[in-house]
Order: structure tokens, then C-alpha cells, then sequence
């Protein structure tokens, strides 16, 4: 048998019966055993037992910012997106009638105007993370120590 | 299977469960990284702020495990790799910073142990792999899925899944012979 492919040692790996022909094969062939031992490795690598100390979790935890995770708030995200794009729209069509620009356009353009900044407005607002906090300062988010 | 609802609203009960039930992996990988004890315990709280800081990256389709180990290795890669930058920084100023390089070499006893070290070096050569090798090995071989499943989460060709492991597993392979500071860490 020559060497087999590297799905069919991942494949063996789940086969509760040996396949005798391969098996015949990893004994002759330390090139392959050592793939087998590599795909073996990677799960006890993953699964080792190492005992994290209580102290430490502790520590992790102090360190872990609180998020208000009640209805309210989460609510309260759907109805600030919806009124960044109503403020963005009115922001526009106010800007417009004080420059006087519609006499320019019309209605047409304070529409088109109004919708791409009120779009703007309301991606924005999407893009900001769940637990996004205008108040926060770049250097609070991430020092734990 | 990890609960994507809570770990994304950041429920810090389940966190903590999650701290509790995967810190093993990172503290096994920080171990490969950390110069002595107390490093090892800043990587693997830096971790998890990192972890709960970018949880909404986690798409919740591919291995947790495996986006944990990811994210482990790259904070203790970007960690020694800005301690690297200070103390060339610190040697090109004439301060040999002797104390810390004592440090340096200074080994947990702990690693004497030759499957430890195996695994040490594994997460450290995983680390090496490409984002897509990563994704592919872990979710084959660590979550057992099948290759057409790899591929669907992946949303890319069973075929390509098949080459992006069998060259993943290749390119391990010969990190993991090759002498181990070939590769960044400590040890």
C-alpha cells in the first residue's frame, strides 16, 4: 500500500475498526505515523488538563466590564437608530430651507438631500457596536490591570 | 456548542462559565508564550478581555475552540512581539536590562514534561497557520465535522477545503520538526 492520503488518516481516526491494510502500512512507514500522531496531538493539545487557579478566574471576572444586557437597553438601540435617521432628516431639510438651496431644486431635492443624510445617519448608528458608550474613553476599554 | 445569544450580549455569568470550562486552553497556550508564572497570568487576562472586547466577532459557525486558541495566540503574539521590539529598544541604548533577562530564561518547571511540550509547541505552530488552514483543521479535526460540512460553514469548495488541510497539516507537520525557536515564544 502506498501512503495514504491525509483524509484518509484524518477519516481513520473516527473508524472504531482498524483498517488492517493501513495499519500494516504505519508500521512500515514512520513518514505517515508521524501525520497520525500530529492528528492525534491536535485534540489532546486543545483538551489537556491544566488547572486554572480560582484566584485567576476571579481576577478575569474584576477585570470584565458590566453590559446592561436588560429589554429596555436593547430595545432602547432600535429606537435610537430610528431616531438618528428622523434627526438626520430633519437636520438636512432645516438646513436646506435656511441656505434657501430648495428654490434651486424644489421639493425633489430636499427629498433626495433629506433621505441620503438621514441614511447616513442611521448607518452609523448600525455600525456601533452593542455596547457602545459615548461616554467611555479609548484607554477604559481593555486595562484590566 | 457554546449559548452566541448570551456570549454576545455579554452575559458575565455565562462568561465566567466560559472562563471556567475553556481556561485550560489558554492558559496551556499562554504557557507556551509567558516567561515565567506571572506573565502567564497577564496573557491569560488579557485574553479574555480581548475575548469579551471582540466577541461579536465570533460568527458562532466555526469552532469556538478554535477562534479561542486563534485569539489566545495572536495576544500572545502581539505581547512578544512588543516585548521583543522593547528590550532590542533597551540593548540599543546600552541598558542590558540584566534582571529581566534573567527572566527570559527562567522555565516553569512544569514544562519539563515531553507531552506538554509537545502541546506548547503545537498551539505556537498552530499560530503559524493561515486564518483559512485554522478555521479548516479546527472544525475537521477538532469539532469532527465532515468535509462538505467544512466547506458549507466555510463557504468555499469541498475541494479546496480538502487542499487547505492537507497543506495546513503539512506545513504543521514541519513546524513541529523543526527546532522549536524557529518559533515566537519563550521557550
Amino acid at each position: 500500500m502506498s501512503c495514504p492520503d491525509i483524509h484518509s488518516l484524518i477519516d481513520s481516526l473516527a473508524q472504531e475498526e482498524a483498517n488492517p491494510e493501513m495499519e500494516a502500512h504505519l508500521h512500515t512507514c514512520p513518514s505517515c505515523r508521524g501525520y497520525l500522531d500530529l492528528l492525534r496531538e491536535i485534540p489532546e493539545a486543545f483538551h489537556a488538563e491544566v488547572e486554572v487557579p480560582e484566584a485567576l478566574v476571579q481576577r478575569v471576572m474584576a477585570g470584565i466590564p458590566e453590559v446592561d444586557v436588560s429589554p429596555a437597553k436593547r430595545h432602547a438601540g432600535g429606537l435610537q437608530t430610528l431616531g438618528a435617521g428622523v434627526l438626520g432628516w430633519a437636520t438636512a431639510v432645516a438646513a436646506i430651507v435656511a441656505t434657501g438651496s430648495a428654490e434651486d431644486g424644489g421639493p425633489a431635492t430636499i427629498l433626495l438631500v433629506s433621505v441620503i443624510v438621514g441614511l447616513i445617519a442611521s448607518l452609523i448608528q448600525l455600525r456601533l457596536p452593542e455596547d457602545w458608550d459615548p461616554n467611555e474613553q479609548p484607554w477604559d476599554r481593555g486595562q484590566a490591570s | 456548542m457554546i449559548d452566541l445569544g448570551k456570549f454576545r450580549r455579554g452575559d458575565r455569568a455565562y462568561l465566567e462559565e466560559l472562563v471556567r470550562a475553556h481556561g485550560n486552553l489558554v492558559h496551556l497556550v499562554a504557557q507556551g508564550y509567558g516567561k515565567d508564572p506571572d506573565h502567564i497570568k497577564d496573557l491569560f487576562q488579557e485574553t479574555w478581555m480581548h475575548v469579551f472586547q471582540k466577541r461579536l466577532t465570533y460568527r458562532g459557525e466555526g469552532s469556538f475552540e478554535g477562534w479561542l486558541q486563534r485569539t489566545t495566540t495572536r495576544v500572545c503574539i502581539s505581547d512578544f512581539r512588543h516585548r521583543k521590539a522593547h528590550r532590542k529598544a533597551q540593548e540599543r541604548m546600552g541598558q542590558e536590562g540584566r534582571g529581566d533577562a534573567q527572566h527570559w530564561k527562567e522555565k516553569d518547571p512544569m514544562d519539563e514534561a515531553d507531552k506538554r511540550e509537545t502541546h506548547l509547541k503545537l498551539h505556537r505552530a498552530l499560530a503559524q497557520l493561515s486564518n483559512r488552514e485554522h478555521e479548516a483543521i479546527c472544525l475537521r479535526i477538532l469539532e469532527k465535522k465532515k468535509t462538505d460540512e467544512v466547506a458549507r460553514i466555510m463557504g468555499i469548495k469541498k475541494s479546496t477545503v480538502r487542499s487547505i488541510i492537507r497543506h495546513g497539516i503539512t506545513r504543521l507537520k514541519k513546524l513541529m520538526e523543526a527546532p522549536g525557536d524557529e518559533l515566537p515564544g519563550y521557550s
